[in-house]
């Protein structure tokens, strides 16, 4: 008994002993040290892909695209769960508790703003990191971060504008002034530290010509017309970027990283990383175009509840003869049980397949999501020069290239007449151009027919106030210091 | 004799030797031998196991089998002295005689017995805390594989409910409503005085399968055939010892321990057959047909979408899903021992087919239980439970659309198609893109295996007989592993070639404990009291590796890596947390009447950061025996009076680790560039360095009564805990870029009534009828959440922002629309500027400004019920008995997402729940009820309304049992042979419409949304116990 005893005491001095706060000390071993990740190019390598990974959208770029139409006189959408939120955006009830606002065009361009942040705020300290290295990374960040605002900007206005990660939690939305000069100056700032397009280590990562897109388009949408002229030219001196021969192409898997392309959300056709845009547009039961019939769906696609569709008023002023694009709209398909279906005997009801990938996995087509293409740097420039001088040969030549391309005449001196005629026409191609890409809302809002349409389409809450989408209701609550748009 | 009364014994002899502690020392003369035999007054029968001690000295006896003893006195003037748990004490002098014989008197059992707290025990008239005690035969029949199904509706206080029929899944336990809004709200589990890690082994659920996000019970390896005993503390003076583990209340597991004498072999067994109690009622083909059609001529729906034809009768999805299941337990125990020692040794198999096909849960468990004592020198024990636990799952999650489960698919697939097409393959419809439910069933398979060791092992040595040392060590030990197989007989399956996914995990705690126990009295004054400190080591860790695109399939997860290799994903992660803890507790009674209780806890964790890393918890408790008073004690009217009072704080640490620091993650998605994905860490969190406990500050008063010899005994109880500095996940601005960060912020309530009546309505020799009833009512109230104006939260499937989280408003409240009617022909639409007709649901709109948005949110329902109760009579007549069990739940409510797929179709040709679309809106039938549903999404996403939030009380008929104890005691071979029959969810008397009211999709306990709820099962059984 008495060894018994002597065990107990021990252990018992033991316990008392070490059951002190040294104990407690715990390394997590499960997540890196900042020290770790801060300190050499590796690490805040993988923490700029962070930002790239919200910059991408990892799978929600198809609701900014469908909140960017649906709203406007382009697309229309029915069925399935997303047509619970897309519903909102058709009527034009939406409201700062729409979780895709909330999510999608607020959180998400903030995520990336704050990993950017995070590598510009310690790149000083990271000793190990070459300084061209350093001075490239964070361009890149600069680019992301301006990028994002921009983004914001065209959707809500001037927003809380966070530069760094020591800010306080709340913040107030910066002022138009402030807004502008920092999305401005940053991206010019951007540049320069960039690569030249073609020479960047990993094709979907920022080079010159990116930078140089956004600002062309931030400069489009803000109304600057001669800084528009002044970048486009300084993208034309980069002596890279062309149309593709072919339109269909240009969205083609087989031709990613074509010299169309300043700026792409690169997708790859694996789970968690597709573009997944078809699966929403296929129709019910589909297997194949008319148009187009080497786009055959397969048992390894899927094929969603959602019908994400367009507008029989758009749609019709297609010169569906001709138009190479018009291709890429499906009336008339194949079902899988051989049957023809016509899918304009229904309202609104025709599909834009832009996005199609033959190997396809479930809902993963690996088609990148093209931001800003060529033809829109040339829509744009020709768009500034006709506000600045009107409807001249220059900015003639410039559309007709796009038109061209698509198989259509030019345009001539007598169709556009006058600076609001050609004003009228740039609207229209860029419509025909850019389905399905996402830019019809910020076309139609720069050109004063964003509300305008909507009361002609007879939608009875289509007030001005609706030109900017509220703060969303998750920002307001937790930030005491932030103001909602009037009207909402 | 039992093996509780073998316990209550040990430690009631504790006491003993504490009162003969100070002339122990003066006994030492010349010895003598006396013998004798111990026998029940009543009926004369031996009583074994009984204590026999001289009197002033720390040597005694235990009577064997037969009643007999004999000990050794030191002079003819000793003192023997009797004890036995529930029998008078008795001093007899030895005065000269050899043989002592005694008859011994039952005592008043009740206030006796002895109930197990933290870190000790008392006499239940010694309790100052609010401590529900229950042994094995008060806890609920029926077919159980794990103990807290035995507890529902038992208890006062103890909200039980089963969130879905799944064989193993986790059940809702909330004690006295719910303390914290993001930690969690389970109370703290104790198996043989080791706090158990509850977290789940495995999370995830494999890539491609649709799990429930309900997760497994951690209490399934727990066989509870091997319980005892199970004692629920509630108030703060009885969880106070369990610091910043104990705001949820703790409950107290005691496995059996063996008895003296020699071996007894137990087999408990029963076998049964479940059936679905309920399952949707949809519409049948031919509704469907005729409904969805004239819809469509009304002007919904696509004309190419129209019901053509009914291949042949149809199918009811459901009933091709959900079968007849059995279910059996099979249990062989053994237990003895000698004076010193005892064992108890248990083996069982349970088995449970799901009502669902394809799912299923099997279980073997093992135990050894050894105890060896001297008394008053020292003690000895191990308690070793091992288990391996076999889960089968069916795809019953909540996934929408394609990733949509079997059970979803069931309840949305298109009745009007047969299951195979002519070809025999899996018929898909056209218009639907979900998959075939019965596809889904048999194609996307989901396996695991865990097992899992618990045990303790403690040695207790006696300085002196009132101080003892006592040094426990603990361990429990799981390890899982989980094989997903998505066969491409599903669509999904094959999309992708087949997808296989294997997930392993382990998760281990140790426990280090010493304490230091001291007893004694000192006239009409009794102390008691406990110091000691633990430490505790909680690691975890998780592989997973899946892979895609197998051109050979056959081998499934067996060659995981026979797929596409570009596609093959892995991902691991390890957790450490550390717990060091001072605890102790002081017991001090006065003449019986007058007991206080003082304790404290001092936690140290390192989930908090270095200057907030000890937490203090201290309670203090009084009760006054009302009865032991000679003003109530004189006439016969109360055998039991007592009120107490307590008041304490306890803690809330259940919260993921590391959130005081700052660090970087792997990003849960790989950054794509060039045509690959390539790795990316972001940071982990908004980290919160001053992050420290919850604390619950909790006030209990009760009244414990006793009336006509304990003919009628209660308890009336007050409850108020008012929670602060909760772990609040604090929304932050999301132009920080998080969501929230968790702060202690805010304070919440819950405060409400325990009543619980047990009355012995007839007791005669023959027949006796036993009432027994408990009530609770619960009253949740947020009161403060900081700067935030509200918290909006509740995420399923495509319904978001389903509740709030509001100063003055219950936790989680319903928020959203309320429905008016329906818009009628005639009405004014130019009241709105929304696009509505008639047939249309009206709204209420609220700040009346002509349109329907945000602003027009409200609250329209709370989870928490306004009270619960329980009814138990038992009536037995000779050597039948018959229980019958009943619950109630009242004022609560519960959104169903499968009436928002009803009201809101995801398409057109899914099928819905019947009564609305069968009594739905039309010109000729101008209901207010349920609108036309030819325009469903005309106003969007209004979802979270008062037509899919509804009223979720119910009362059930949860167990009638029937029993016969064979008379044969004196057939020599059996002791015992007692048969039964069993039913189980008999009836349930509810409003709402779903599979069952108490069902929940979401692991969160708190927030209830029902959708695609595997069905409940209604079970009948008949089971046996032999002892030998």
């Amino acid at each position: 008994m008495k060894s018994l005893y002597k065990i107990l005491c021990l252990l018992l001095l033991t316990i008392t002993l070490f059951s002190c706060e040294e104990t407690l000390e715990v390394v997590p071993p499960g997540e890196f040290s900042p020290s770790t990740v801060l300190s050499n190019e590796e690490g805040i390598t993988a923490l700029l892909y962070a930002a790239y990974v919200q910059f991408q959208y990892e799978l929600g770029y198809k609701n900014v695209i469908n909140m960017m139409e649906v709203s406007t006189d382009m697309a229309f959408n029915t069925g399935g769960g997303e047509n619970r939120t897309l519903s909102l955006f058709i009527a034009w009830t939406w409201d700062e508790s729409v979780g895709w606002i909330a999510n999608d065009l607020w959180a998400r361009p903030y995520r990336a703003i704050r990993n950017a942040n995070t590598l510009l705020d310690n790149l000083d300290e990271a000793g190990d990191v070459p300084e061209a290295t350093k001075n490239q990374l964070a361009a890149e960040a600069r680019f992301i971060r301006a990028k994002s605002y921009a983004d914001l900007y065209n959707w809500m206005g001037p927003v809380p504008l966070r530069t760094s990660t020591e800010q306080e939690d709340a913040l107030p939305r910066a002022s138009d002034e402030e807004m502008l000069a920092f999305i401005e100056s940053e991206l010019t700032a951007s540049v320069s530290d960039l690569p030249n397009p073609g020479e960047e280590s990993q094709y979907g990562r920022a080079t010159k010509g990116s930078a140089l897109g956004i600002l062309t388009k931030f400069y489009l949408n803000t109304r600057q017309w001669d800084k528009v002229v002044q970048s486009a030219n300084q993208i034309e001196a980069l002596g890279y970027y062309e149309l593709m021969p072919d339109f269909e192409s240009v969205f083609a898997i087989g031709n990613e990283a074509n010299r169309e392309l300043l700026l792409v959300f690169p997708k790859l056709a694996e789970a968690g990383y597709g573009n997944n845009f078809s699966n929403g547009s296929f129709p019910p039961n589909f297997l194949r175009s008319v148009t187009l019939p080497q786009y055959e769906w397969t048992t390894s696609m899927a094929n969603w509840a959602t019908q994400y569709r367009l507008q029989d008023d758009f749609v019709n002023t297609y010169d569906k003869e001709n138009d190479e694009r018009f291709k890429l709209i499906i009336d008339t398909y194949i079902n899988r049980d051989g049957d023809t279906v016509q899918l304009s005997t229904s309202p609104n009801n025709t599909r834009c397949l832009k996005y199609f990938d033959q190997n396809a996995i479930g809902n993963h087509h690996g088609n990148d999501f093209p931001v800003i293409r060529y033809s829109d740097i040339l829509l744009s420039w020709a768009e500034a020069l006709n506000e600045l001088n009107g409807p001249t040969a220059e900015a003639l030549e410039l559309v007709n290239r796009v038109r061209r391309r698509a198989g259509l005449a030019d345009l001539t001196n007598a169709e556009a007449s006058s600076t609001d005629a050609f004003r009228d026409l740039i609207l229209q191609e860029r419509g025909w151009e850019f389905v399905a890409e996402g830019k019809r809302r910020e076309d139609l809002v720069r050109q004063g027919k964003f509300v305008s349409l909507a009361q002609e389409r007879n939608i009875a809450n289509a007030d001005a106030f609706r030109e900017l989408f509220p703060i969303p209701e998750t920002e307001l609550n937790a930030n005491p210091m932030a103001t909602q748009n009037p009207g909402y | 004799m039992t093996t509780t009364t073998k316990y209550r014994e040990k430690v009631l002899s504790y006491w003993l030797f504490i009162a003969i502690w100070g002339v122990c020392l003066n006994t030492y003369g010349q010895n003598r031998l006396i013998r004798g035999a111990v026998q029940q007054a009543s009926d004369g029968a031996p009583l074994s196991g009984a204590t026999v001690l001289i009197k002033g000295s720390t040597q005694g006896t235990f009577t064997q089998e037969d009643g007999r003893y004999q000990i050794e006195v030191p002079s003819d003037n000793a003192t023997l002295v009797f004890k036995y748990v529930g029998f008078e004490e008795q001093e007899v002098p030895v005065a000269g005689r050899t043989t002592i014989d005694i008859s011994m008197i039952a005592s008043d059992q009740y206030l006796d017995e002895i109930v197990v707290i933290g870190y000790g025990s008392v006499k239940k008239s010694d309790l100052t805390g609010s401590v529900s005690s229950l042994k094995a035969d008060d806890l609920t029949p029926g077919a159980n594989i794990s103990v807290d199904q035995m507890l529902q509706g038992r208890a006062p206080g103890v909200l039980i409910s089963q969130k879905s029929g799944e064989p193993g899944s986790a059940m809702s336990v909330k004690i006295r409503g719910a303390s914290s809004i993001s930690a969690s709200n389970e109370p703290l589990y104790v198996i043989d005085g080791l706090p158990v890690n509850n977290d789940p082994v495995i999370t995830g659920t494999g890539s491609g399968f649709v799990g429930s996000q309900n997760p497994r019970n951690p209490l399934n390896s727990l066989n509870p055939t091997d319980i005892e005993s199970i004692e629920i503390l509630k108030d703060a003076s009885a969880t106070a010892i369990y610091g910043a583990r104990g705001a949820n209340g703790v409950v107290l597991i005691t496995t059996k321990k063996g008895t003296g004498g020699s071996m007894r072999l137990t087999y408990d067994g029963y076998y049964g057959i479940q059936s679905v109690a309920n399952q949707l009622e949809l519409l049948n083909p031919s509704q469907y047909q005729s409904t969805l059609n004239a819809i469509i001529d009304e002007g919904g729906g696509n004309a190419n979408e129209r019901v053509d034809n009914i291949q042949g009768s149809g199918t009811d999805w459901q009933a091709e899903l959900y079968r007849d299941a059995p279910v059996q337990s099979h249990n062989l125990s053994f237990s003895g021992g000698t004076q010193n020692s005892s064992y108890f040794v248990s083996l069982n198999y349970f088995g449970q087919d799901g009502v669902v096909d394809y799912s299923g849960i099997d279980r073997y468990t093992a135990r050894l239980n050894l105890e060896s004592r001297v008394e008053g020198k020292y003690a000895f024990g191990i308690n070793l439970t091992t288990a391996l636990l076999n889960d089968d799952f069916v795809s019953n999650g909540v996934g929408l659309n394609e990733n949509g489960g079997a059970v979803y698919a069931a309840i949305n697939y298109d009745p009007t198609i047969s299951v195979f097409d002519d070809n025999g393959d899996f018929n898909r419809s056209p218009f639907i893109t979900i998959d075939n439910p019965l596809a889904l069933a048999q194609g996307e398979q989901a396996e695991a295996q865990t097992y899992n060791t618990l045990g303790t092992i403690y040695g207790e040595y006696f300085f002196l007989p009132s101080l003892s040392a006592r040094v426990k060590l603990g361990g429990n030990i799981s390890n899982s592993r989980r094989d997903v197989w998505i066969d491409p007989i599903s669509l999904d399956g094959q999309q992708n070639g087949g997808i296989a996914t294997i997930i392993t995990g382990s998760r281990s705690q140790y426990l280090l404990e010493g304490t230091l126990n001291y007893n004694d009295t000192f006239g009409k004054h009794r102390v008691n009291g406990v110091i000691g400190a633990t430490y505790e080591r909680f690691d975890s860790e998780n592989f997973n590796g899946n892979g895609r695109g197998y051109t050979l399939p056959d081998l499934q997860t067996n060659a995981i890596g026979s797929g596409d290799p570009l596609q093959n994903q892995i991902g691991s992660s390890k957790n450490l947390t550390k717990l060091a803890s001072y605890l102790g507790r002081v017991n001090y009674s006065f003449d019986e009447k007058y007991l206080v209780t003082l304790s404290m806890r001092a936690d140290g964790s390192s989930r908090f950061g270095l200057d907030n890393r000890f937490g203090f918890f201290p309670s203090a408790a009084f009760a006054w025996n009302l009865h032991n008073e000679a003003f109530i004690g004189t006439d016969n009217l109360f055998s039991q009076l007592k009120f107490r009072a307590s008041y304490g704080v306890i803690g809330n640490q259940s919260i993921p680790n590391y959130l005081f620091l700052t660090t970087f993650a792997l990003n849960n998605r790989d950054v794509v560039l060039e045509g690959s994905r390539f790795t990316a860490i972001a940071p982990s969190r908004a980290a919160s360095p001053d992050l420290q406990w919850e604390e619950t500050n909790q006030l209990d008063i009760g009244i414990d009564f006793g009336l006509y010899n304990n003919r009628i005994r209660g308890t009336v109880e007050y409850y108020n805990r008012k929670t602060t500095d909760l772990l609040l996940p604090v929304p932050l601005p999301p132009n920080s870029g998080f969501n929230s960060r968790i702060e202690n912020i805010g304070s919440m309530r819950n405060d409400g009534w325990e009543l619980f009546l047990e009355t012995f309505l007839i007791s005669t020799n023959a027949f006796n009828w036993t009432i027994s009833a408990n009530l609770t009512t619960i009253n949740n109230e947020v009161l403060d959440i900081g700067d935030a104006e509200n918290i909006i939260t509740g995420n399923l499937g495509f319904v978001s922002s389903a509740s709030i989280i509001r100063p003055g408003d219950p936790l989680n409240s319903y928020y959203g629309y309320v429905v008016e009617g329906v818009w009628q022909e005639g009405d004014d639409f130019l009241a709105t500027t929304d696009a509505v007709a008639p047939g249309d649901i009206k709204y209420q709109d609220l700040n009346g400004d002509g349109t329907i948005n945000a602003d027009d949110r409200q609250i329209i329902g709370k989870p928490f019920p306004d009270f619960t109760w329980g009814l138990t009579n038992t009536l037995t007549y000779k050597d039948l008995s018959l229980t019958v069990f009943i619950e109630g739940v009242h004022g609560i409510e519960l959104l169903s997402n499968n009436l928002v797929d009803t009201y809101f179709p995801i398409n057109f040709r899914r099928n819905k729940i019947a009564e609305p679309y069968l009594n739905r809106w039309t010109p000729s039938n101008p209901t207010n009820e349920y609108p036309s549903f030819v325009n469903p999404t005309a106003q969007g996403q209004r979802v979270v309304n008062t037509r899919t939030v509804t009223d979720a009380s119910y009362i059930r008929l949860q167990t009638v049992r029937l029993a016969y104890n064979v008379p044969v005691t004196n057939s020599g071979f059996f002791k015992q042979l007692t048969v039964f029959a069993t039913g189980q969810n008999l009836a349930t008397l509810t409003d709402y419409i779903g599979v069952d009211p108490a069902a929940n999709a979401l692991g969160n306990n708190v927030l209830r949304i029902d959708y695609n709820t595997y069905p409940f099962a209604r079970t009948t059984m008949l089971g046996l116990t032999l002892g030998f």
